[in-house]
């Protein structure tokens, strides 16, 4: 194997293929990047079997080849490197590849390609095609509901659903849930299909749309592996493939309030102000901030026994009746953080019962928080 | 006026409610008994903790007198046979401890609508501290009177209140005037106010010490705070100082809000020892419930269940379980109760006592969307606890546990007590 390259678009490349690999690699080869030089461009792949990242990148091949290179000295050796032009060779006796870029050159000794783990190749099933920057957006408004507690792999996921040319994307943690629907541009006819994506993977995707999005770049398409148990993202130059979470997922729709006892409306960005000062005082393991609906405006409040406590109002229009309740101030910070709109909507139904807040405005967005049990 | 006080007063006084509940366990009788309401009665005699079993009224004591028995000379601590010769027609019914403790809770709870800092002293007396409380509720005696009103309305008890700026001035405030009473000691005032009283008002002077203190020729409060201190030290001893700061209206023990229990248990002792499996698991069910609602109520959750169970030859089994965070419904626990029912119990075993209770307790309870699958349980469990608190724990129970009500011995106290009167002879029919 003999390639130069851009040193700059491989240090790229290589940052976010390398998300892929877990600090805790199960096989030691998994720590390790494989890279394949042929047919005009370099492919870098990482894995940690269930979530894999893709990328191939324009490059000058003298000779195609392959090796697995340590991902860790790899990346903070080329993303050292001045821009500029970086050549490639490997010496397949000793596995090792020397790599040069101007004045530098280091050899790094890998393990032979054919020893990475054969990936199963994605047999396509339904193909999906979003705007990147609408579904960036929808993950990072659901993602932040999914918990991160291994115990309940089911909630570590995203349910995401397509029927009728809408996708709808959920997640929950068991306390707090988000639901964010948005039209998609294009689907094969007919297509209805509805499974679980793991939570980090649809985050690292994120990573990669933002930046990519700026540029004006092409459509991301979503492709379904036809046994339904993997599912793979391709953009631009990248691919993100994850195993596909396996269970029936909570019915969601059935806590999503429909009555309005109390209706709230104010600020977004005041709402998040007093809720981030109110809740310096929430400190015990519930983290509570209690809401209480005055005439005209909200009252938030919190204490702890050996710190203190803290009261701020904020204004509001309320409708229906007066309102006490409580949430964990976390649930309530995390959706304020990401609302668009200028002014949100909390709507309760009593102290014990589900509360929804919603981006007026907006109607493809709903966060339900389940309130803390306190006396109030 | 006398004097100014000796202390030196805080920038801003404090605003703080002695509440004392009258005849707090022959007013809960007479609550459920309205046909006895007015009438001299008293609770006490029984001396074991079975309940339906009545010891014999000879050994027994008052434990607590209606004011219509007070108009007789009865008066608690006065042997029951005493107080049956000063009333022939005193209707005697035993303690119930359990009933007056739900009754207490509800009384709390309106407590707590006006400030978290509620000291409670014993199931019917509490200091509150209402000095942050006056912006959202008004003065300090305006909150005073919505409470009495409140605990009169809503419990229909009668409430004496005393209101001042320390815990001695609103204690002897609200024992001044009962039943009913209400007294404000407005701020600048509290020397001239505990001044003309005798020194047996002031708590903490019993009556060893009112008797050197008389003997000193102090009667009242207001020459026991002009006392020299030198003299008062050498005749009491070194609580002198702390006393006559007191009898001049100065103290600043604070309303101590007590810390959150360690655990909460109901447990009940069986008249016949129970060796029926149906009726043991419905009584599970029953205490669980009952657990839970006090658990509610205080806004706690627990990360233990526990269970406990005593067979007839006294030999005692208690089992623990964890539970997992979050709220703590009804039926969770029960699930959870049961369960270590099953593990514990040995088949067809009499059991002679049965306890359901909880451990790890922590202050609020994080609800979950998808608990018991039903969002809308919570609501449920908030209902049924009303109904409770307002009808008692025999008022409304979730379907499986119907029978075991045929177990809920209150509410036929009065029938099983009437053939077991005894011989009087004056006691009127009802």
């Amino acid at each position: 194997m003999r390639c130069s390259l851009s040193a700059h678009q491989f240090a790229a490349g290589l940052g976010a293929v390398t998300r892929a690999v877990s600090p805790r690699a199960t096989l030691p080869i998994l720590s390790n990047v494989l890279i394949e030089a042929r047919d005009g461009a370099v492919h870098l792949l990482a894995t940690n079997l269930d979530l894999t990242i893709r990328h191939h990148l324009p490059a000058k091949i003298d000779e195609p080849g392959s090796i697995t290179l340590p991902a860790k000295i790899l990346s903070e050796f080329v993303a050292a490197l001045p821009d500029g032009t970086m050549e490639w060779e490997l010496d397949a006796s000793s596995q090792t590849v020397a790599l040069r870029s101007g004045p530098y050159t280091a050899h790094i000794r890998g393990i032979d390609a054919a020893e990475f783990p054969q990936l199963p190749v994605l047999q396509g099933g339904s193909r999906v095609v979003l705007d990147p920057i609408a579904f960036a957006t929808a993950t990072e408004q659901t993602v932040v509901a999914a918990s991160v507690d291994e115990g309940r792999p089911l909630y570590t996921g995203v349910l995401t659903e397509v029927a009728d040319s809408v996708l709808t994307m959920v997640a929950t943690d068991g306390h707090r849930l988000a639901i964010r629907q948005m039209g998609v541009p294009e689907t094969e006819a007919g297509t209805r299909t509805s499974f679980i994506v793991p939570a980090r993977a649809l985050a690292e995707l994120g990573r990669l749309l933002r930046p990519q999005g700026g540029d004006g770049a092409g459509p991301l398409s979503l492709k379904l592996a036809q046994n339904g148990t993997h599912i793979t993202f391709e953009l631009s130059g990248y691919e993100v493939s994850t195993r596909l979470l396996e269970g029936t997922y909570p019915n969601y729709s059935k806590v999503v309030p429909e009555t309005a006892q109390t209706t709230i409306r104010t600020n977004t960005k005041e709402f998040l102000r007093t809720a981030r000062v109110v809740a310096l005082f929430a400190r015990d393991a519930a983290n509570v901030v209690k809401i209480r609906s005055e005439p005209g405006m909200l009252t938030l409040s919190a204490n702890t026994n050996e710190v203190g406590d803290n009261v701020a109002t904020l204004p509001a229009t309320i409708e229906g009746e007066q309102l006490a309740i409580a949430f964990n101030a976390r649930y309530l910070l995390d959706v304020l953080q990401i609302l668009q709109t200028e002014e949100v909507e909390l709507v309760c139904n009593g102290s014990l019962a589900p509360g929804l807040i919603r981006p007026v405005g907006d109607d493809s967005y709903r966060y339900v928080i389940m309130p803390v049990r306190v006396a109030l | 006026m006398t004097g100014s006080p000796g202390g030196v007063r805080a920038p801003e006084s404090r605003a703080l409610l002695h509440i004392d509940l009258d005849a707090f366990y022959a007013s809960c009788e007479e609550r459920r008994h309205p046909e006895l309401r007015g009438r001299p009665l008293v609770v006490g005699g029984e001396g074991g903790s079975r309940p339906g079993e009545r010891g014999p009224l000879g050994r027994g004591v008052v434990s607590a007198a209606s004011y219509a028995a007070r108009a007789h000379g009865v008066h608690s601590a006065l042997p029951l046979a005493e107080a049956l010769r000063r009333c022939p027609a005193l209707i005697v019914l035993p303690v119930d401890m359990a009933h007056y403790r739900q009754v207490s809770e509800r009384v709390f709870a309106i407590f707590h609508r006006v400030t978290p800092l509620v000291e409670p002293r014993s199931l019917d007396e509490a200091f509150l501290d209402v000095t942050g409380s006056r912006r959202r509720f008004g003065a300090a005696a305006a909150i005073g009177h919505q409470l009495q009103g409140a605990i009169a309305e809503e419990c229909g008890l009668d409430a004496s209140v005393g209101v001042g700026t320390t815990k001695t001035v609103t204690k002897i405030a609200s024992a001044l005037l009962k039943p009913r009473g209400f007294v404000e000691v407005p701020p600048g005032t509290e020397a001239a106010f505990l001044a003309p009283l005798p020194v047996e008002a002031l708590p903490g002077i019993g009556p060893k010490t009112a008797l050197r203190l008389r003997g000193m020729r102090i009667a009242t409060l207001g020459l026991l705070a002009s006392w020299p201190a030198v003299s008062l030290r050498e005749a009491l001893g070194p609580g002198a100082a702390g006393l006559q700061e007191r009898a001049r209206g100065v103290d600043p023990t604070p309303v101590e809000v007590p810390g959150i229990p360690k655990s909460l248990s109901r447990e009940e002792t069986y008249p016949r020892d129970q060796g029926d499996g149906g009726v043991l698991r419905e009584r599970v069910r029953a205490l669980t419930a009952e657990v839970a609602r006090r658990l509610r109520e205080r806004g706690l959750s627990a990360r233990a269940v526990t269970l406990k169970l005593r067979y007839s030859d006294f030999t005692t089994l208690v089992r623990r379980r964890a539970v997992p965070p979050g709220d703590p419904g009804d039926l969770r626990l029960a699930g959870d109760a049961l369960r270590l029912f099953e593990q514990t119990w040995e088949r067809g075993r009499p059991v002679r006592l049965l306890g359901v209770g909880v451990e790890g307790l922590e202050t609020a309870a994080q609800l979950g969307l998808f608990d018991a699958g039903d969002p809308g349980r919570p609501a449920l469990d908030a209902t049924l606890d009303q109904l409770r608190r307002r009808f008692g724990p025999a008022a409304i129970h979730r379907g499986p546990t119907v029978a075991g009500a045929t177990l809920d011995w209150n509410r036929d106290d009065l029938a099983r007590l009437r053939p077991a009167e005894p011989g009087g002879g004056a006691e009127p029919g009802v």
